[in-house]
């Protein structure tokens, strides 16, 4: 399917856009003062449980 | 009654979204250097999408991030991997910021040596930023993928992102030139920037090493229409990447996809930009090409 080129723009924006906000949504927010910390650990270990959780059922 | 105008080129709306961009990472470095680090968001390298790279496998094997950078890391790193899904290598040529500056030098380099004006399709009379001979082209833009894995490899055991020193981003948005190593880094990715074009694209961006991967995939790309292609070579001389026979290797890893080619392009619909499988548009296009030989 063609496109017309002169959305390219708009297109790339708005997709790296909805991506940052979906990612900021999953939790993966800017810590204060820098970076490490307690709530790394925390989605971290989330992260792994619910992976650990999808792989239980598979 | 408006007049409706003619509307921007397609290079004119990259430039300006380039120049956005860097006036966005500019407002970031001078932020970190104004007192209120409690509000910054992070360190300055919390707001490279691939600091999210350098800190990937100490978060997965360790569970907590690198010094100086943060979770915002994988925000922005999701943000330019979306983008590569669909687009390729589309964040190297409309919103990298170092990429808009080496695009800036690289104009800058045309004028200081013999370039009054640029012809679009024609080669410069310039004498930089010139193009390596591809016997030392081809070997050095793998240096890239190299410098991917040493980066993860060195991550396993830093405590500070493996780049953080040797980060021309640091060195030139940071306002922050605390070593001497950085000032090095801000020199050389300015003279190589002069001489040849997009250097740090084509020979050392890790980040670009690990978007090229997508450019195989991504369906949206630039296409050629065989049928009407008559290989003049525009293309070619337009490309920042310096490709060579662009109207063959639109799928190429090394394709930024700026769109120039489909700019340059003097004969209508040969090179569109298409949505679709990119495998099927790419390999029927080179059979009639090769066909037609």
């Amino acid at each position: 399917m063609k496109i017309n080129a002169r959305l390219y723009p708009a297109i790339i924006v708005t997709t790296f856009v909805l991506f940052l906000l979906l990612a900021l949504l999953l939790g993966f927010r800017p810590g204060h003062g820098g970076g490490g910390g307690h709530e790394v650990e925390h989605v971290a270990v989330e992260l792994a449980s619910a992976l650990l959780s999808v792989w239980g059922r598979l | 009654m408006a007049v409706k105008g003619k509307p921007a080129p397609l290079s004119t709306l990259r430039h300006r979204l380039q120049g956005a961009v860097v006036f966005a990472t500019l407002l970031i470095g001078i932020r970190h250097v104004l007192p209120g680090e409690g509000s910054t968001g992070g360190a300055f390298d919390a707001f490279c999408p691939f600091g999210g790279v350098e800190t990937l496998l100490p978060m997965i094997l360790r569970g907590e991030t690198l010094r100086s950078t943060n979770l915002l890391n994988f925000a922005l790193l999701i943000g330019v991997i979306g983008v590569s899904l669909l687009a390729g290598r589309a964040f190297c040529g409309w919103l990298c910021p170092l990429g808009a500056l080496q695009d800036g030098l690289a104009w800058v380099a045309r004028r200081l040596s013999g370039e009054k004006r640029h012809i679009r399709g024609k080669k410069s009379p310039a004498r930089f930023p010139v193009q390596l001979p591809a016997r030392l082209d081809r070997p050095l833009r793998y240096a890239k993928y190299l410098v991917l894995i040493g980066i993860a490899w060195a991550s396993l055991t830093a405590l500070y992102p493996p780049l953080h020193d040797l980060c021309p981003v640091r060195a030139v948005f940071s306002f922050r030139l605390v070593t001497p190593l950085l000032w090095s880094v801000l020199l050389t990715f300015v003279v190589t920037s002069l001489l040849v074009e997009r250097f740090w694209c084509k020979y050392l961006c890790p980040l670009g090493a690990l978007l090229a991967i997508a450019n195989k995939f991504a369906p949206l790309r630039p296409v050629v229409d065989p049928a009407r292609c008559n290989k003049c070579g525009r293309c070619d001389v337009e490309c920042p990447m310096g490709i060579v026979d662009v109207h063959a290797s639109t799928g190429n890893a090394e394709c930024i996809r700026c769109l120039e080619c489909l700019e340059t392009c003097a004969r209508q619909e040969t090179v569109t930009l298409t949505l679709g499988k990119p495998q099927q548009a790419v390999l029927a296009a080179a059979d009639s090409m090769s066909g037609s030989d």
